[in-house]
C-alpha cells in the first residue's frame, strides 16, 4: 500500500526525464522496423505483415530500450547519489520496488500509446480483414510482455551485480540467445515469439494461446529471479551476501520467489500445447503395424462437442467391428496427444485400455481388447485439448478450437484405427458435431453437412458422412457460394471477412472458367461424380491440398497484398486454379508420387497440374502473360538453380549444415516437379504436334480404363501415349 | 524524542573500524554540533542514526526501543542532509521538492514546498531546472528537502559546504531557530558553524567520542593550555612540537597562538576560544585515544586528556 502511495510521484519524476521520453518515443516508432527490416513472420497474410511483424519488432526494440532505461535509471540514481536522500526516507528495497513499478507503468503507457497510434496505420494497410482484437492482443502479447521482460532482466542483473556494464551485457545476452540458439524453440524465444502467421479471415486464438503460455512461463521465471535479486539490493552498507541474508530473513520473499520458479518449471515442462512426438521423422512405426486379418471395422458413429471457450473437445465414438477369429483381439487406436479416454465399453462392458506414452507424428497409441464375439460395438469416450506435433511447433495454430474457427483433422475428431482395416463394402462413418449457431461447418470430403437440430443452448448439431475413419472438419464464419459449372456445382467456402476481396477479383468467374476448361479438355473427374465439389478457404496451411470432392487453399493466396502484387503474376487466383486442377491431375488420375522421392525423377501430379494451369492462364490472360509468368519463370528458376555452386559442385554439399543441405535438396525436388516437368511437357506438346494433339493425349490418359491393381499414371504410360522416349524430353 | 547510543561500533566490510564503542544520549529539543576532523567518523555516526548503516556491535535506541524496530517511525520523523548528495537534474526545484514531499508523504505538499523554498531563499529559482543551479543553490535545495514536513529530527552533514559567508550565517540562524522544538544534529569541521548556535557539542575523532558537553565546558577544558609567543630563530612552534592555532604578523615578529599540554615558559597565557579548545582536545585525543564514556555522559562535558585524569585523581 505504501509503495502505491509513492508510485505517482516516482512515475511523474520518471516521465519528466529526457532519457525516459527518448525511450518512449523510440519504442513508439519501433514497430516500423517490422515493416521494413525485421520480419520474423514470413507468411504473407495482411495481419502477419502489418500487425504481427510490427508488434514483434516493437517488442524486440522495447526489450532493449526499456531494459537499458531500467539499468541506466538504477545506475544513475546510485551514481548521482540521489539514493542517499531517498534511502533515508524509504528502505532501499521498497524504493527499488516503487522505481520498478514506475518503470512498468511507463512501459504500459508507452505500450498503450504505441498500440493506439499504430491502430489506424495497421487498419489502413490491412484493410477489410483487420481485427481489433488481434491488433491489441499482438501488441500486448508480442510487444508488451517483451518490454516487461527487458525490465525484469535488467533490474535483476543490476540488483545482483550493482554494475551498469554487467547488466547491459546480461540484457544483450538475453536478446542474442533469443535471436540465435533459441530462435527455433517456441518455449525459449521469449522476446520474439515464434509465430507462423496471423490469420486474416479466421481466428488466431491458438497462436495467441501458445504465445501466452510461453510468456507466462517466462514471466514466472523472471518474476522469481526478480524477487530473489531484490533481496540482493545493498542495504545498511552491507555486502551482496550479507544484504541477501538480511533480506531473506523474512521468508515471504524467498518463498514467493521459489513458488514462482517452481510454477515456471511446471509450466515449461508440462506445457499443454505440443506433444512429445518422436523427433526422428524417419520412424514410422505406427504405419508398420500389421493389420489383423480377421477383424474388420464396419462402421463408425462419432459425436463430438468442441468447447469453443476452452479450446477442448469431448467426443464419443461408436465403432462396429466384425471379429471372425472367434477369439479376443487386441485393437490399436491412434488418438491425439492431449486427449484422455474417459470410457471404453465393448458390447456394454467396460474394457481395460492402455494409453502408451510413446507418440509419433502427433498420434498416441491406445490399446484395448475386444471380446471374441463376432460383432462388437465399441464405445470410446474421450476429451481433452488437442496438442500439436512438436516437430512442427513453429506452425502452431493450424489446429484450432475457438469461437471463430475450428480446424480438426483425423484423430482430433475420432481415434484412428492402427491395426484394423475398414470393410470396403459396407463401412460408413457418420459424424455429428455440435457447434455454435454462428459457425458453418465444412467437412473436407464429398459428404454434405446437414443440420440435425437447433439446440436450446443456442448451438446447432450438424451431421456429415464419409466412407473412411478419418475426416477433416472446418467450421467458422464461412460464406458459401454456389458456382454452376459444366462439371457440376462448386460449393465455394471462404471466410466472411474476405467477401469484399473475393467480390473484387470476381473469383466466381475464375472458378467457372477453370472448371469448364478442365471438363472440356480432360473430362469430368470422378471426384465430382456427385455433381459438385467443395472449394474451401482455410487458415494458413502453407499451400493447398485436395481430396475427392474437396479442394483446399489457404488464406495467404487470397490476401489483398498477394493478389495485388504485380510481381506475383502466377500467384493469387492462379493458385486457386492450380488447386482446382488437382481435381483432375492428382485426384481424378492418381500418380505414384504419394511419398515423392526426387531420385525417381520429376514425374508427379504437380507437373501436369502446373502445365494445365499455364494453359488456363494462357486462355484467360493471353499468351504473353502465360509466357512471362509461366514459361519464362520455369526457365529462370531452372537456370538459376543450375548455376548454384552446390548443384554444380555437389561434393561440397557435405560441408554444409544439415539444414542448408536439406534446403538445397528440397529446392531440387520442388524445382523438378514445378519447373522442370512443365518444361518437359511443353516440349512433349511441341513434339506431338501442338496443343490440340497434346490435349487429346491427355484426354485419353485421363479417361483410360484403370487397372485397380495399379491405378497410377506412370511416366512410361505418358511417354507411350505420346510416342516418345525419355531422352526426347531432355532439356538443353 | 530521545536517541541513545549504547556501546556502538561499526566496522566496514573492508575491515576499517569507523566507530568504536560510542555511548551517547541525545534529547530533544536541542541543537547538537558534531565536530571532528575529516575521516573522524561523523558521517558514519550520522548514517547509523538514519539507519543507513547497521552497527557491528552495540545498539541505537529510539525512545527506548531498538532502532531496527522503529526504523519506519524514525524515517517518518527524519530530515536528513547527507554529504555529497545528488539531485534529479531534470526536475525543477519545485518538482524535486514535490517529489521528496511525496516520499515523505506530507499531507499538504504544495504549502510545505512553498514554505521551505522561502526558508532557503530559492523563490526565484523554484521553476529552474536543478541542472542550471550553482553549487550553493543545490546545497540549499538539499537543505530545503531536509526541512520539508517539519521533521522532529534533523540531521545535517556538512550543510554549509558551498555556501557563501552570508548564506552560512543565514542558515546557521535558520538551524538555530529550527532547533527550538526539535532535535537538530549538525555535523561539521568548521568551528564557526557550531560556535554560536549549538548548545551542545560532540567531538569525535578516529571513530571515538572524545567530548560531549556544552561549548563552554569544552572551552574550560582548555584553560591553561592556550598561549602565544613571538616566533624567533630557533624558537619556532614547530621545533617545540606545539599545536599552532594561528600565526599573526605583529611589529615584534610573528605571534604564534598555540595549544599544548604544557605551554613553553616564554608563552603568554591566552583565553581559549572554542577552536583552541577543540584543537587542544583533538591533539590530546590523538595521543591518547580515550573513548570510554560513563553511562550518564549524556550531553555532559567529558574531561578528556590530562585534566580529566587529574580530576579523577582528586
Amino acid at each position: 500500500m505504501r509503495s502505491l502511495r509513492l508510485l505517482p510521484g516516482e512515475f511523474m519524476r520518471l516521465l519528466r526525464g529526457r532519457l525516459t521520453q527518448a525511450v518512449m518515443v523510440l519504442t513508439l516508432v519501433s514497430p516500423i522496423l517490422g515493416i521494413f527490416f525485421y520480419k520474423p513472420v514470413l507468411t504473407q497474410t495482411m495481419q502477419s505483415v502489418y500487425v504481427a511483424n510490427p508488434a514483434i519488432a516493437g517488442g524486440l526494440a522495447g526489450y532493449l530500450l526499456f531494459g537499458l532505461l531500467t539499468i541506466l535509471e538504477c545506475g544513475r540514481i546510485a551514481k548521482t547519489r540521489v539514493n542517499l536522500l531517498t534511502d533515508s526516507l524509504i528502505p532501499p528495497e521498497l524504493m527499488a520496488a516503487v522505481r520498478f513499478s514506475a518503470l512498468v507503468l511507463t512501459a504500459l503507457l508507452t505500450l498503450t500509446v504505441t498500440a493506439t497510434a499504430w491502430l489506424p496505420i495497421s487498419r489502413c494497410f490491412v484493410g477489410s480483414v483487420f481485427a481489433f482484437e488481434d491488433h491489441f492482443a499482438s501488441y500486448l502479447l508480442f510487444m508488451g510482455t517483451s518490454l516487461l521482460f527487458g525490465m525484469l532482466i535488467a533490474a535483476s542483473a543490476y540488483y545482483v551485480s550493482g554494475s551498469t556494464e554487467l547488466s547491459v551485457i546480461v540484457l544483450l545476452c538475453g536478446a542474442a540467445l533469443n535471436l540465435t540458439a533459441w530462435a527455433d524453440k517456441w518455449q525459449l524465444c521469449f522476446i520474439t515469439p515464434m509465430v507462423d502467421a496471423l490469420s486474416d479471415d479466421f481466428s488466431n486464438h491458438r497462436v495467441f494461446l501458445s504465445v501466452a503460455w510461453m510468456k507466462l512461463s517466462w514471466l514466472l521465471l523472471l518474476g522469481g529471479i526478480f524477487i530473489l535479486s531484490g533481496l540482493c539490493i545493498r542495504k545498511y552498507g552491507k555486502t551482496l551476501a550479507a544484504s541477501f541474508l538480511l533480506g531473506a530473513k523474512k521468508l515471504v520473499k524467498p518463498a514467493a520467489a521459489l513458488l514462482l520458479l517452481g510454477c515456471a518449471a511446471f509450466t515449461y515442462l508440462r506445457q499443454p500445447m505440443t506433444d512429445n512426438s518422436n523427433a526422428d521423422l524417419d520412424v514410422l512405426s505406427f504405419c508398420e503395424i500389421p493389420y489383423l486379418e480377421d477383424v474388420l471395422c464396419t462402421g463408425l458413429d462419432a459425436k463430438i462437442v468442441p468447447d469453443v471457450d476452452r479450446g477442448t473437445l469431448s467426443g464419443e465414438c461408436v465403432y462396429r467391428f466384425l471379429n471372425l477369429s472367434g477369439e479376443e483381439r487386441t485393437l490399436l487406436f491412434g488418438i491425439t496427444p492431449g486427449y484422455r479416454i474417459r470410457k471404453a465399453l465393448a458390447n456394454g462392458t467396460e474394457v481395460l485400455h492402455v494409453l502408451d506414452d510413446y507418440q509419433e507424428f502427433n498420434v498416441q497409441k491406445l490399446e484395448l481388447t475386444i471380446p471374441a464375439d463376432e460383432e462388437t460395438q465399441l464405445v470410446l469416450s474421450y476429451a481433452g485439448f488437442p496438442k500439436e506435433n512438436r516437430n512442427i511447433s513453429d506452425l502452431q495454430g493450424e489446429r484450432e478450437i475457438s469461437r471463430r474457427y475450428i480446424c480438426l483433422e483425423n484423430a482430433n475428431i475420432a481415434p484412428d484405427l492402427l491395426n484394423v482395416t475398414t470393410d470396403p463394402e459396407s463401412f460408413a462413418r457418420v459424424c455429428e458435431v455440435v457447434l455454435p449457431a454462428s459457425m458453418t461447418p465444412v467437412s473436407f470430403e464429398e459428404g454434405r453437412e446437414e443440420l440435425v437440430s437447433e439446440n436450446p443452448d443456442g448451438t446447432k448439431t450438424w451431421r456429415y458422412e464419409g466412407d473412411t475413419v478419418n475426416s477433416i472438419l472446418y467450421a467458422g464464419d464461412y460464406v458459401k457460394e454456389e458456382v454452376e459449372t459444366d462439371a457440376g456445382t462448386v460449393n465455394f467456402y471462404y471466410g466472411a471477412k474476405h467477401k469484399a476481396v473475393m467480390d473484387e477479383i470476381k473469383l466466381r468467374d475464375v472458378v467457372k472458367t477453370v472448371m469448364d476448361y478442365c471438363t472440356e479438355h480432360y473430362g469430368t473427374p470422378q471426384s465430382i461424380s456427385e455433381g459438385y465439389v467443395k472449394l474451401v478457404e482455410s487458415r494458413i496451411v502453407h499451400g493447398g491440398y485436395a481430396t475427392p470432392g474437396a479442394s483446399l487453399m489457404d488464406e495467404a493466396d487470397f490476401t489483398a497484398f498477394n493478389l495485388k502484387d504485380p510481381s506475383k503474376g502466377a500467384g493469387g487466383s492462379e493458385v486457386m486454379i492450380h488447386e482446382l486442377v488437382h481435381q483432375w491431375w492428382g485426384l481424378g488420375i492418381m500418380f505414384s508420387d504419394m511419398f515423392f522421392d526426387e531420385t525417381q525423377g520429376p514425374w508427379s501430379s504437380e507437373g501436369l497440374t502446373v502445365y494445365s494451369s499455364y494453359r488456363i492462364a494462357k486462355e484467360l490472360y493471353g499468351e504473353e502473360y502465360a509466357q512471362k509468368n509461366y514459361i519464362d519463370l520455369w526457365k529462370d528458376n531452372l537456370e538459376s538453380y543450375q548455376k548454384n555452386f552446390y548443384i554444380r559442385n555437389p561434393e561440397y554439399l557435405d560441408r554444409l549444415s544439415e539444414d542448408e543441405r536439406s534446403s538445397i535438396v528440397c529446392g531440387l525436388s520442388d524445382l523438378r516437379r514445378y519447373d522442370e516437368m512443365p518444361l518437359k511437357l511443353l516440349k512433349a506438346e511441341e513434339l506431338v504436334g501442338g496443343e490440340e494433339a497434346f490435349d487429346e493425349i491427355l484426354y485419353e490418359l485421363f479417361n483410360r480404363e484403370l487397372d485397380p491393381e495399379n491405378p497410377f499414371l506412370t511416366y512410361a504410360d505418358f511417354l507411350d501415349a505420346c510416342g516418345l522416349r525419355e531422352e526426347d524430353l531432355d532439356l538443353e | 524524542m530521545q536517541i541513545e547510543l549504547k556501546d556502538l561500533s561499526l566496522t566496514y566490510p573492508n575491515g576499517k573500524k569507523a566507530l568504536k564503542h560510542a555511548n551517547l544520549k541525545l534529547n530533544a529539543p536541542g541543537m547538537i554540533g558534531l565536530l571532528g576532523p575529516n575521516g573522524a567518523g561523523k558521517s558514519t555516526l550520522m548514517k547509523l542514526l538514519v539507519a543507513s548503516l547497521l552497527p557491528s556491535e552495540g545498539s541505537i535506541l529510539l525512545d527506548g526501543k531498538p532502532l531496527r524496530e522503529k526504523e519506519r517511525e524514525l524515517k517518518q520523523k527524519l530530515g536528513y542532509l547527507p554529504q555529497d548528495f545528488g539531485l534529479f537534474d531534470e526536475l525543477s526545484v519545485a518538482q524535486f521538492l514535490d517529489y521528496m514531499a511525496a516520499l515523505k508523504q506530507i499531507p499538504d505538499p504544495k504549502n510545505a514546498v512553498r514554505e521551505v523554498i522561502g526558508l532557503v531563499n530559492l523563490e526565484e529559482k523554484s521553476k529552474a531546472k536543478i541542472r542550471t543551479l550553482s553549487g550553493g543553490q543545490r546545497q540549499r535545495v538539499g537543505i530545503a528537502q531536509a526541512l520539508l514536513g517539519t521533521p522532529e529530527l534533523l540531521i545535517f552533514d556538512e550543510p554549509t559546504v558551498g555556501l557563501d559567508p552570508e548564506e552560512r550565517i543565514r542558515f546557521r540562524n535558520l538551524f538555530s531557530r529550527t532547533a527550538g522544538d526539535r532535535l537538530v544534529l549538525l555535523s561539521t569541521h568548521i568551528i564557526e558553524d557550531v560556535q554560536s548556535v549549538c548548545d551542545h557539542l560532540i567531538v569525535i575523532d578516529h571513530g571515538m567520542i572524545f567530548f560531549s558537553g556544552t561549548p563552554s565546558e569544552l572551552i574550560r577544558s582548555a584553560v591553561g593550555h592556550v598561549g602565544s609567543f613571538i616566533e624567533k630563530n630557533g624558537n619556532s612552534a614547530d621545533s617545540k612540537g606545539l599545536q599552532v592555532t594561528s600565526r599573526i604578523n605583529t611589529g615584534d615578529g610573528i605571534r604564534c597562538r598555540v595549544v599544548a599540554d604544557r605551554l613553553p615558559a616564554d608563552a603568554r597565557p591566552e583565553e581559549p576560544s572554542l577552536e583552541d579548545a577543540y584543537l587542544y582536545l583533538i591533539s590530546q585525543g590523538t595521543l591518547e585515544k580515550t573513548t570510554e564514556l560513563p553511562d550518564d555522559s549524556s550531553l555532559k562535558c567529558r574531561k578528556a586528556g590530562p585534566d580529566a585524569e587529574k580530576e579523577e585523581e582528586r
